[in-house]
């Protein structure tokens, strides 16, 4: 019994060194999180720091400029490097991440994004079908033209989801499982 | 009582929990990432699939149309625009794409033993072998090759010396053309064609599963076996073993294997005597060929009464448009040459020829390679004389017969270099391995019959380093005799030398390769006379060899072909449409020969003939001859990957003499049969583990007079048939299955209609509201019973839409195979004329989508619901796995995943992204496609319209090589879907019994029988 005691108890030492450390690396410190992320909203580091307040704010840039594939795919699609060169060959070349993204251009090598809005597996979403109904990309992606760091703003839960679709029956969505379980 | 578990434990134990849990949350390890295009490619849409038309080595005669998307091929279609293809395709061919991403493919040169090199030091070995051997003899041994691909390989062969290029295909239909060359002097192969058929009889001919060219002639048969103008076409089946394609005939004789020619002769001789379409003279010519043909004779060889015999004679010559198939290259021994003469001269008598063999659309005999040159090929090399041998598509080393010593022979070629896309045994004999690119990533280009010319064009990029062959090819050339090759890509060569011979500009080169060739196929049809070749004394002195013990009969397997498709899962797991067995070779015998010799099913024989001897597992069988063994090709491989090394090799037991057809012997031949002390399970989808009578539950399925195997003895209707005297009755009333007439619904139906659940095609959702519970769409499925031939294309069309995992020999034994749609096959016994009549019937089944679902009512979470569509939806992800769902469904439509399955080498490419990966513990089942059905919504509203009747097709309709299935809108009533299903035919499975009131309707199948049942 005693044994037994000893050897649960290391299992719980164990446990709980290895829980502080994973809370550890899980959590941002405050101090280093940009500041213009809301609490507890998921914003992951990306390669390169891209500023949609930049381009889609100040510059105003449509999202579809980039995002080209939105109205036409599920995907909106993340732009190709040709797209930023198409502009930063001449633009801002002086700067270092803008240097990253023409070494990479030039030795063909694709940037690999984080993805903000990932949806599990099993769920179908089209872009285009939301877009062609009117939906302004900011009623799911928040306010990105201000986000200097983009975060994701909403929970893209099931209910989250199934509220709008039961509000918008009139435009024709649907609340069948099937429309968005695959 | 005291609890054993104290405080701290308790902590102690919550902290690890804690611990796991956070472990599981973290949200870093769910990460995914995105790599965009560095410069994008004109087109291309994420997620959107593309269809590009090629077309490959294993559907020659046809067309291919492969769906990529995001740069992955993932599945393999038939391509509509090709004349003798048309949309369906064959389930092996749809395996193609397994061998792309299969464990199997060469991905490194290597050397004997499986040493793999690196690119750069091959390239130099080669250049050594081929420098040392210039001038010498450099030789090439590659399967049937044509145009510019073939014009490659001559150039390279002659420019490095005096060595030749052979070409070798294990299945050679060069018996016939040799006959064609002896009956109308005309060396080629003729387009067989079914259309406009009345009367068909096939001679063991496998025309729905392998023979010529099985899509369009299952297309044709669908269509000459539906009535028209009171009509419909009469098959009989003379044939040992019942073939699936024998198995849809109205009357099988099973006739002595290699009593063919005799039959044939003697129909010959019933025919010609009132010919139309022969000459006073070419009637004569025949009288005199006939002379020594009697009816007893022939009947008696055959082991037929002499009635049936002279009955299908008298039909035949009454028949206004008949055809006979001559039989497999396999069946036929020694008399191959005077069976096809006598197929043709009967043919010939019948006016089949220009109707129904039309030499205007004739495949050239080049494109037919005979195994004489193999087998002289083998001889020389066995000499010595060749320096170095360069072999691709080809596999000699185990479908040539054992007694060429393959092996030997090539122990004395100087180097042998195979350049292959996946190992087999070839390849594990040649001293340098070079990966290649697959089909899928090749050029080339296939000349099949006359204004058929299909090319072959990459779907995807090639994942590791290998190249295109001929590109090696003219590399190496340059490399030694600079400039020999202008264009040094092959590509150029293709599409120069296309261009040339079909006069195109860049434009017509595009639009031939998005159609997929140069189609110009119109027949003219002209009948030929029978030229001066035959002479009278041609059957002099013939005499059928027929054995009157035990006789074994090679066929070409549906599955394994010539054993290049035995490493493809969806093949292994694919049931043989009459036996059900999967994963394994076996022998078929027949069930009253197999009690007289004490055999019971799963006894492993030993069967020794001339050529050999093997050991296989009994399979017991009521749709096979007494005394007549069946061993079909293709498996028994010993270079793929061990699970795919099964079975016994069927071309060993093959005679190394070739015979006057031009192929390696086959043909009966006289077995000893004794059993072993050893079983072994086989693993079949008709009732697993019933026992020694394979037969199915559902269905009459004992013989007369025989006791009930199962549990009951009615017949439960779940296959129905209709004579076609009371189909076209209009006041015909419908019986019962023993004569007895019954109300269209039974009583416990009535009952349940009346007191249970509302008929929601018609009862209101809320009373007073004018509110049906379908709106826009419900979607149903029609599958016509007299067009289905088992083929089982469907299944394998489930499994690469539906990401449907392949589940081994093991699971399949315990009923755990995953297909959502399975072929039953019933057996149907009656006595007539005092003798046992046994019929075959074909019933896909999948998931009926029931209007009244019993698996929807016990889901405790709600993961199986009746949608506002029609369809019985199925959430994976709710999912929770009590299995009550499959406990209560009455089609045994629902599958349960009891494992995770790991794909093996890069399977896992060739996923449906639209399709839900479903996991361990989760039911699955046939969703009629619902992400075909998702994105043709789609695209209607993007133009503001419904979904219009026949834009969606599901994965089995489209592969469906007869078009027997229908799928469309029940709620459009001018919908081909809704008019079947009120067809005067068409009937829902058990619905009269249970009143589940399915989504999917059959059309019975129309018999030329009096009675109207299964």
């Amino acid at each position: 019994m005693n044994n037994r005691k000893k050897l649960l108890g290391a299992f719980a030492l164990l446990a709980l060194i290895s829980a502080a450390v994973v809370l550890g690396l899980g959590f941002v410190p405050p101090d280093k999180a940009p500041p213009s992320v809301p609490f507890n909203k998921y914003a992951p580091e990306q390669p390169i720091p891209y500023s949609h307040k930049l381009h889609a704010g100040d510059l105003q840039i449509p999202c579809e400029y980039c995002h080209t594939y939105a109205r036409r795919s599920r995907s909106a699609g993340i732009p190709a490097l040709e797209q930023c060169m198409a502009c930063h060959k001449l633009l801002a070349t002086d700067r270092p991440n803008i240097q990253k993204v023409r070494d990479a251009f030039e030795a063909k090598q694709p940037i690999e994004w984080v993805k903000v809005h990932d949806l599990p597996d099993f769920v179908y979403f089209s872009h285009k079908r939301h877009i062609s109904a009117g939906f302004a990309c900011q009623e799911c992606h928040g306010p990105i033209e201000t986000m200097e760091k983009v975060w994701r703003e909403a929970p893209l839960t099931m209910g989250w989801c199934v509220n709008c679709h039961k509000s918008n029956l009139d435009k024709g969505a649907s609340v069948d499982c099937l429309t968005c379980h695959k | 009582m005291k609890s054993t578990i104290e405080r701290r434990d308790f902590l102690a134990l919550m902290g690890l929990t804690g611990a796991a849990a956070t472990l599981g949350c973290n949200e870093k390890a769910s990460e995914e990432h995105w790599k965009p295009w560095v410069e994008p490619v004109e087109g291309i849409i994420p997620y959107t699939a593309k269809h590009y038309a090629t077309a490959s080595r294993e559907t020659r005669d046809g067309g291919l149309m492969v769906k990529v998307m995001d740069g992955r091929a993932l599945k393999v279609e038939g391509n509509a625009n090709h004349p003798v293809q048309g949309v369906g395709i064959t389930a092996r061919s749809q395996s193609l794409i397994q061998s792309l991403y299969g464990a199997d493919r060469v991905k490194t040169p290597m050397l004997k033993g499986r040493k793999e090199i690196s690119w750069n030091k091959a390239r130099q070995l080669v250049q050594e072998k081929l420098e040392a051997a210039n001038g010498k003899n450099v030789s090439a041994l590659t399967g049937t090759v044509s145009g510019s691909v073939k014009d490659i390989w001559n150039s390279f062969v002659g420019f490095l010396g005096n060595g030749k290029h052979v070409a070798y295909e294990a299945f050679s239909q060069s018996d016939l053309v040799m006959a064609c060359e002896k009956v109308f002097g005309r060396n080629e192969l003729p387009f067989f064609t079914l259309e406009g058929v009345d009367y068909l009889v096939s001679m063991g001919t496998q025309f729905l599963e392998t023979w010529g060219n099985p899509v369009r002639q299952a297309r044709e048969y669908g269509e000459i076996r539906t009535v028209h103008e009171g009509h419909r076409a009469k098959h009989v089946a003379i044939e040992g073993k019942l073939t699936q394609s024998g198995a849809n005939a109205d009357t099988w004789l099973a006739a002595k294997p290699g009593s063919e020619t005799v039959i044939a002769l003697f129909l010959l001789k019933h025919v010609a005597e009132s010919s139309a379409a022969l000459s006073a003279s070419e009637k004569e010519l025949v009288h005199g060929l006939t002379a020594n043909v009697s009816l007893e004779s022939a009947a008696s060889a055959a082991g037929l009464k002499a009635e049936k015999l002279e009955h299908l004679a008298e039909e035949l010559t009454h028949a206004k448009t008949a055809l006979v198939l001559p039989a497999e290259s396999l069946q036929l021994g020694d008399d191959i040459l005077h069976h096809h003469v006598a197929v043709l001269l009967l043919n010939k008598a019948l006016g089949a020829v220009g109707r129904n063999i039309d030499f205007s659309r004739a495949k050239s005999p080049v494109e037919i390679p005979s195994h004489q040159a193999v087998a002289d090929f083998v001889a020389e090399m066995a000499n010595g004389s060749v320096d170095v041998l360069i072999i691709k598509d080809a596999n000699p080393a185990y479908s040539l017969p054992s007694g060429l010593n393959f092996k030997d022979a090539l122990s004395k070629v100087g180097f042998t270099i195979a350049l292959a896309d996946s190992f087999d045994e070839t390849t594990d004999l040649a001293d340098l391995v070079i990966p290649v690119s697959h089909e899928l990533e090749s050029w080339g280009e296939f000349a099949s019959y006359k204004g058929v010319n299909a090319l072959q064009q990459p779907v995807m990029r090639t994942r590791f380093e290998c190249y295109q062959a001929e590109d090696l090819l003219i590399e190496w050339v340059n490399a030694l005799k600079p400039e020999s090759f202008r264009d040094t890509a092959f590509r150029d060569v293709l599409k120069n030398a296309f261009m040339t011979r079909f006069s195109l500009d860049e434009s017509g080169w595009r639009e031939a390769l998005r159609r997929g060739g140069i189609f110009n196929f119109e027949g003219k049809g002209e009948s030929l006379p029978i030229s001066g070749n035959l002479t009278a004394d041609f059957f002099a002195g013939y005499q059928p060899s027929i054995a009157n013990e035990m006789v074994l009969v090679l066929r070409e397997s549906t599955r394994y072909g010539d054993g290049r498709f035995a490493n493809r899962g969806w093949m292994q797991e694919l049931p043989d449409p009459m036996t059900g067995v999967t994963w394994d070779s076996f022998v078929e015998i027949n069930d009253e020969t197999a009690m007289e010799k004490g055999i019971t099913y799963g006894d492993v024989l030993s069967v020794r003939v001339a050529g050999g001897e093997v050991k296989v597992p009994a399979m017991i069988s009521s749709t096979i001859a007494k005394n007549v063994l069946c061993l079909e090709t293709g498996q028994g491989h010993s270079a793929f990957q061990a699970h795919y090394n099964r079975g016994v090799n069927a071309f060993s037991l093959l005679s190394a003499k070739v015979n006057a057809g031009g192929l390696f012997g086959a043909g009966p031949m006289a077995a000893q049969v004794t059993k072993t002390t050893q079983r072994e399970k086989l693993a079949t989808v008709h009732v697993p583990g019933l026992g020694d009578r394979i037969t199915t539950p559902l269905s009459r399925t004992q013989k007369p007079g025989e006791k009930m195997l199962m549990g009951t003895n009615r017949d439960r209707d779940i296959y129905r048939t209709i004579g076609l005297a009371a189909f076209l009755d209009p006041n015909h009333v419908e019986h019962g299955h023993h004569g007895v007439e019954y109300p269209e619904e039974s009583r416990f139906a009535m009952h349940h209609r009346n007191n249970f659940y509302p008929d929601r095609n018609k009862t209101l959702v809320v009373e007073g509201r004018d509110e049906t519970f379908y709106d826009n769409y419900k979607w149903e499925m029609n599958v016509d019973l007299s067009k289905c031939n088992g083929c089982s294309s469907c299944i394998t069309a489930c499994y690469a839409e539906n990401n449907l995992p392949v589940m081994g020999k093991d699971q399949v034994a315990k009923g755990r195979e995953m297909g959502w749609v399975r072929v039953n096959r019933y057996l149907g016994f009656r006595e007539e004329d005092g003798e046992v009549k046994t019929e075959v019937a074909f019933m896909p089944m999948m998931c009926q989508q029931c209007g009244n679902a019993p698996c929807e009512a016990v889901c405790p979470s709600l993961a199986t619901y009746h949608n506002k569509e029609g369809l019985n939806a199925m959430v994976y992800n709710r999912c929770v796995g009590t299995r009550y769902c499959a406990n209560n469904c009455t089609y045994k439509a629902r599958r349960f995943n009891w494992f995770d399955v790991e794909r093996e080498g890069d399977l896992n490419w060739q996923l449906n992204p639209e399709v839900s990966m479903r996991g361990r513990g989760v039911m699955e089942k046939c969703t009629f496609c619902v992400q075909r059905l998702r994105s043709a919504k789609d695209a209607a509203r993007d133009e503001g319209r419904k979904v219009a009747d026949g834009e969606v097709m599901t994965a089995c309709q489209q592969a469906c090589p007869a078009q027997a299935i229908s799928f469309g809108n029940y709620m459009d009533e001018q919908s081909k879907v809704h008019q079947l299903a009120n067809a005067k035919h068409a009937y829902r499975a058990l619905d009269n019994h249970l009143s589940t009131k399915p989504g999917v309707s059959y059309l019975k199948k129309i018999t030329l029988s009096s009675e109207s049942h299964a």
